[in-house]
């Protein structure tokens, strides 16, 4: 695929020479290593168009220890097995959950798997148009030429059905209600008209692998409802917080070092501080305390990748400003900004926490954490 | 204990494993343990001379097995892992449509720590289950002998711990309390659940990694998988074999020495020993028992096991003097999935593969008379065994081949999938004929994708929830409740009459002229016209009794009430018996008929360390409304006297005056004479809240409500309690010995003594004023306010006063002091409007203008009642009379005791001090004549 390829040579110039690197590369490119195996080591039978057979996309995503894969997304594995049923069917899968719960990442590990190309995504919002999503024109050519093949610029959704590849709408019900509906013929009918042209040129036909993953948020819910006929050519599937905190810790441990080797910080992050993060996070998420007291939640999302990013903050204030893994002060400094933002209630309520709650739990981390309390802006 | 043979049938099996062991596990000599002693613990239990069958609840797999190995062999004795008090009522099973549960209940413990009561065990029964294909074999097949060996219920409670903390759902299952009332998951009620096989892994880490390999989501799912499909169609040495090599691996691979293993194994030992008692006395051959257990106890190491064992038998403690009471419950597939923490929809999908495989085998079950469905029964005749052949290894293969399984045949998804969309429609999805392809479609693949051949019920309805269900279930049930109402659905069993104890059977025949069908399980309207058919005032009488003493929702009165003195002559009733079957039982378990039970409830009500006076009033307005028995009533009402005399506090006040006083009302009004019981109280109420009242005047604990119903009750009850020989000084001394310093009480107090005469109302007028004018006191003015308007109901007399102190509050009281009092004094009135609100309105009726317009002309009554001059006091009579005549004595006297003004005659005005004035300025005192035009002759 030549979108990927083109990525490849940039992600490999990070090793040494002045190309500039990738910030995030797609997943494809994270773990090419890991699929190339996948898919030489893969003897079960694919669905048409797909990279992977599912039990092999499967091991992609929940990790296979023997194999040496690692788990890349931490949920019920059942919800694995019925997306990739999905994508396998003639369905749409939506993936609907609180904002960060990893909806994103799912889709992307999803897409990555099924059609080794996890690029091809639109990104939902209010100014969303048909164009962004279908194809527009090359205006020049359009003029020079009149309507035709090579006058057409291919968005995302062109692109996944002339490839055969899965589509990723993230934040659909973002978009205005009419413009989510121009995924009904594609998902139905398998085919997206181009009335401008004419001839074979006039229909482009779904090849073998096309299919769409939509993500919404539940907090979103009602801004632009989507139609009935669209609901009903989505599966839906919901994604839960992790429940568990072990995993939850294990997960931030990993993440927040990934993110920070990759920002250069040689010093992996302090156990003992995201040991306070995590739960800190847990309790003005839900608002309870550990000890079952409640306590009033932060209005702002506090999910798990929230968790991830003030873990990055942290060691990079602590690595770049002292030349050491962040401390439970950085931390305070940090949660401002990500748990509080711009809202002065939630402002006090970290406030508060932090006074009443911090200096509750045992252990030195927590003292420290308490200590610094002042450091709270505002 | 039996020693396996070290060169058995097995040894193949075990060399294998002792392999497997060396080359996979990091420390070889553990995992070789486990595994071959899982393989000896299989040779041993298959050693035993009586044969023991394992088994695993609610299992379709091990009911099939149990009917093929009850045909072949044809034991004359079953012994079977339950409680030993149950199996009188085994029988009733016949009377009742599965599940059924057979309980053991207690209300007075006896050995047992009181707050663990009531006591309530339940073993519920399906009839896809091994052991209730063994009880019915037992039942038909003449000769056969069954034989409930494990402990009783009573030691289940006795074995529990007895630390203070220790509760009796720390240890067991408990029922599923905690749901609504009239769920079918809760038709336990918080009993504790007995069952057999119990079987399941004794740590979560090793159940966690199960499913994750098994790819599957609970237990049920896992256990369906990999152990029921296999061994459906499995030989019975097949089944024997793989059940206790599953009890071994869980009995092995679990916390060493817990609490749990402690009592099971003590249960083994009691099994073991009532077994070989059982053998002894009776004789039989061990070789014609079947001893019936689930699967962890074949594999036990208790030193009791098997028949060979020389040790000791279990010493078995007697049972408490606790009285157990015993029936069938009602049960269903919901609330055996919630007792036993079973996945929901487990026990209705084993019930449906039960059916499945019997049509697939042509096995015929073992069904007891009487039961709904086809009668059948065991074949008559009893097939000799056949030869008894040693042991051979059927694990070996079993262990190496992979899963079979009976996944859903095509044409039976097909139909799924299509009623799956048809339900969904009428529940409000916007389903069609695509989503059942996609259903159909998703089962496939997602069974595909867990590497089984055929989806199985649980794939199906993850590919219904998957293809159906969006973000918003727009009806009551969602898919996966759908799912499970399509694969079989909840099923609620039924007791029938003829099991039901003698109380519900009474309730049922009464309730006969009712016309209803009161076994049904929907809530059924009764309309009761009393006046046109005087059949059905007994059972308005039952309904009312019931309504007493079942939950709220079994009878429901929707019109007609029945009050003190007050019955309706038409009713209207939700009644919902057959779905409260369970209250209506273990109502029966309490006594014979329902009055008796009533009878006993009040009483229990008036004898508890708990009770009260007023709680005693209570139990006697009840048994007058329900029970109407003078007997009762003078019982109850002799322990209303002693309780209140034994009475320290005044909390419940109030509430006597309102009970005592309605009760008096009505005797008064349908009886020529109170009853005894009625004077005693009111002699003993004046005397005790005369005696409590100095002290509740100061005390801080007794509320301001409280002494003024304790108020009430001495004055409105003054005249009976005189007239029956009390005495009112005991009152007057009381009130006098009152010191009170709370306003409130102040104000009352006030109002108690302005009631004995003792504070005229202009006096407490100026006391009043005198609040009002003293600017320290005026904060807490609302606080005497607050005490007057409580003494509206002992002293209604001073209402008017209460509205004219109101009022002037209102016009006086700065706002920052009112505007905070003002919510307290509505919410007073609120919560005891009844009986203070309406003397304020009257009252306020009578004072205010009626009329908008007349309020700028009106002027209160109390600000233009001018206090008319005391008459001046002229002493008279005849001592005056020689006084006034003789003044010199007087005056001589008042000499000696230094008082120099002489004696002075009050009837001489020329001697006072005005007429002295007015004579020395006459000219004033003619003008006013002049003025008056009054004779001057006569002003001289």
């Amino acid at each position: 695929m030549s979108a990927g390829s083109g990525r490849t040579t940039g992600a490999a110039g990070a090793d040494g020479d002045a190309t500039p690197r990738m910030q995030r590369p797609p997943a494809e490119m994270r773990y090419a290593d890991e699929l190339a195996r996948l898919r030489a080591e893969d003897t079960a039978e694919r669905p048409p168009g797909w990279a992977l057979s599912l039990q092999a996309a499967r091991r992609f995503i929940l990790g296979d220890e023997r194999a040496g894969i690692r788990r890349k997304f931490v949920g019920d594995p059942s919800l694995i097995d019925r997306a990739l049923v999905t994508l396998a069917t003639s369905r749409g899968l939506m993936l609907v959950g609180e904002p960060g719960t990893a909806k994103s990442l799912l889709s992307e590990l999803l897409a990555a798997a099924v059609s080794g190309d996890s690029t091809l995504t639109i990104q939902g919002g209010a100014a969303t148009t048909e164009d962004q999503i279908k194809y527009s024109w090359n205006y020049a050519l359009l003029v020079a030429e009149g309507p035709s093949r090579r006058s057409l610029v291919p968005a995302p959704l062109l692109r996944g059905m002339a490839e055969g590849g899965v589509v990723r709408f993230e934040e659909i019900t973002r978009c205005p209600l009419e413009v989510q509906d121009c995924l009904l013929s594609p998902l139905s009918d398998r085919v997206l008209a181009l009335p401008e042209l004419t001839g074979d040129d006039a229909m482009v036909f779904a090849q073998e692998g096309f299919n769409v993953i939509a993500t919404a948020n539940t907090r979103d819910r009602g801004v632009n409802d989507m139609s009935s006929a669209l609901k009903r050519r989505f599966n839906f599937e919901t994604v839960f917080p992790i429940a568990d905190f072990d995993t939850e810790l294990t997960l931030v441990v990993t993440e927040a070092g990934e993110l920070l080797r990759r920002s250069g910080v040689t010093a992996e992050p302090r156990r003992d501080v995201l040991e306070v993060l995590v739960p800190a996070f847990r309790e003005l998420r839900v608002g309870q305390t550990s000890r079952g007291d409640a306590m009033e939640p932060l209005s702002a999302v506090m999910s798990t990748a929230e968790a991830v990013s003030v873990a990055h903050a942290v060691g990079l204030r602590g690595w770049f400003l002292r030349g050491e893994p962040g401390t439970a002060a950085d931390l305070v400094s940090c949660l401002a900004g990500t748990a509080a933002k711009d809202n002065p209630d939630d402002l006090a309520r970290l406030r508060r926490y932090l006074e009443q709650q911090a200096s509750r739990h045992a252990g030195g981390q927590w003292k420290e954490l308490h200590t610094a309390r002042h450091l709270l802006p505002g | 204990m039996t020693a396996p043979d070290a060169g058995g049938p097995f040894t193949g099996l075990r060399h294998q494993l002792t392999a497997a062991a060396t080359a996979f596990a990091d420390s070889p000599d553990t995992l070789t343990g486990i595994l071959a002693g899982m393989v000896d613990d299989v040779d041993r239990a298959l050693a035993v001379p009586l044969e023991i069958f394992p088994v695993c609840h609610h299992s379709p797999a091990s009911a099939l097995a149990m009917v093929r190995r009850l045909r072949e062999k044809q034991p004359r004795v079953i012994y079977l892992e339950l409680c030993e008090d149950l199996q009188p009522l085994l029988g009733e099973l016949g009377n009742c449509r599965l599940p059924v549960a057979v309980q053991a209940f207690a209300s007075e413990l006896a050995g047992h720590p009181s707050e663990w009561g009531p006591l309530s065990v339940v073993a519920p029964i399906t009839e896809a289950s091994a052991e209730y294909q063994a009880i019915v074999y037992a039942f038909q097949t003449p000769g056969v002998e069954l034989v409930l060996v494990d402990r009783s219920t009573d030691h289940v409670f006795q074995w529990l711990p007895r630390t203070p903390e220790a509760q009796p759902d720390g240890a067991l299952q408990m029922g599923a309390g905690g749901g609504r009332p009239g769920d079918d998951a809760a038709l336990h009620g918080d009993a504790v659940g007995v069952e057999i096989g119990d079987l399941r892994p004794g740590f979560a880490e090793l159940e966690a990694y199960l499913l994750h390999h098994g790819k599957v989501r609970h237990w049920s799912e896992w256990w369906d998988q990999y152990v029921e499909q296999p061994l459906a169609d499995a030989d019975h040495d097949t089944y024997r074999q793989v059940m206790v090599l599953i009890g071994s691996l869980f009995r092995r691979l679990r916390p060493a020495r817990s609490e749990r293993l402690d009592r099971d194994e003590d249960r083994e030992r009691y099994m073991w020993t009532r077994m070989r008692e059982h053998l002894a006395t009776s004789g039989i051959d061990p070789s014609h028992c079947l001893y019936i257990c689930g699967a962890f106890h074949a594999a036990s190491q208790v030193e009791q096991f098997g028949l060979a064992s020389d040790a000791p038998g279990y010493e078995i403690s007697p049972r408490t003097g606790t009285r157990w009471r015993y029936g069938l419950i009602p049960s269903s597939h919901s609330a055996i999935e919630a007792q036993f923490g079973l996945a929901p929809g487990s026990v209705s999908i084993a019930a449906a593969t039960w059916t499945k495989a019997l049509k697939r085998s042509g096995l015929t079950p073992y069904r007891l008379d009487g039961q709904r469905g086809t009668r059948t029964r065991g074949r008559g005749g009893r097939d000799t065994a056949g030869p008894a052949t040693g042991p051979t290894d059927r694990l070996s293969g079993l262990l190496a081949a992979p899963p079979a399984l009976n996944g859903i045949d095509e044409a039976e998804l097909r139909g799924w999938c299509v009623d799956i969309v048809r339900l969904a429609r009428r529940n409000g999805y916007l389903a069609s004929t695509a989503d059942a392809i996609a259903v159909y479609e998703t089962s496939i693949l997602l069974a595909g994708l867990r590497n089984r051949a055929r989806p199985t019920p649980y794939d199906f309805a993850d590919a219904a929830v998957t293809c159906i269900e969006k973000d918003v279930v727009p009806g009551r049930r969602d898919v996966r409740r759908l799912c499970e109402i399509l694969l079989g659905g909840d099923r609620v069993g039924r007791v029938g009459y003829e099991a039901l104890p003698p109380l519900a059977r009474d309730v049922l025949e009464r309730l006969r002229p009712l016309g209803l069908d009161l076994e049904k399980r929907t809530v059924q309207r009764a309309l009761l016209d009393l006046h046109a058919d005087s059949r059905l005032a007994p059972c308005s009488d039952l309904l009312w009794m019931l309504r007493y003493l079942l939950p709220h929702d079994a009878v429901r009165p929707i019109m007609g009430e029945r009050r003190l003195g007050q019955r309706s002559i038409q009713e209207s009733w939700d009644v919902a018996l057959g779905r409260n079957q369970r209250a209506l039982i273990e109502l029966g378990y309490e006594g014979v008929t329902v009055e008796q039970v009533l009878e006993q409830r009040l009483r229990r009500a008036i004898r508890g360390p708990q009770a009260t006076a007023a709680g005693a009033l209570a139990a006697i307005e009840d048994a007058i409304r329900l029970l109407d028995s003078p007997r009762l009533v003078d019982e109850l009402g002799a322990r209303a006297v002693e309780l209140l005399a034994t009475e320290r506090t005044v909390d419940d006040a109030p509430n006597v005056l309102r009970r005592i006083r309605r009760l008096l009302a009505h005797h008064r009004a349908t009886a020529t004479a109170l009853p005894a019981w009625c004077e005693a109280f009111v002699a003993a109420g004046y005397t005790h809240y005369c005696t409590l009242l100095p002290t509740a005047f100061v005390d801080e604990q007794a509320g301001v409500r409280q002494v003024g119903a304790m108020l009430g009750f001495l004055f409105s009850m003054e005249n009976l309690a005189l007239s029956i020989g009390c005495d009112r000084t005991q009152l007057e001394l009381a009130v006098a010995q009152a010191h009170p310093e709370a306003p409130a009480k102040v104000a009352l107090h006030w109002a108690a003594r302005h009631q004995l005469g003792l504070l005229p109302l202009t006096e407490l007028r100026d006391c009043c004023a005198e609040l009002l004018a003293n600017p320290l006191v005026v904060p807490i003015f609302p606080q005497y306010l607050s005490g007057f308007v409580q003494a509206l109901d002992p002293v209604p007399g001073l209402a008017s006063f209460v509205v004219e102190l109101m009022s002037t509050a209102f016009a006086q009281l700065p706002d920052p002091i009112l505007l905070p009092w003002l919510p307290t004094l509505i919410t007073t009135l609120r919560e005891h409007g009844p009986e203070l609100v309406p003397l304020l309105i009257r009252e306020a009726a009578h004072t205010f203008p009626g009329a908008l317009p007349a309020l700028d002309s009106w002027v209160p009554p109390w600000a233009t009642a001018t206090p008319a001059p005391a008459p001046p006091v002229v002493p008279a009579g005849p001592v005056v009379g020689l006084l006034t005549d003789n003044p010199d004595s007087v005056d001589a006297i008042a000499a000696l005791l230094g008082c120099s003004d002489p004696w002075q005659r009050h009837d001489q005005p020329g001697r006072s001090a005005v007429a002295a004035l007015l004579a020395r300025y006459p000219d004033t005192a003619a003008a006013v004549v002049d003025l008056l035009s009054v004779d001057r002759a006569t002003a001289q």
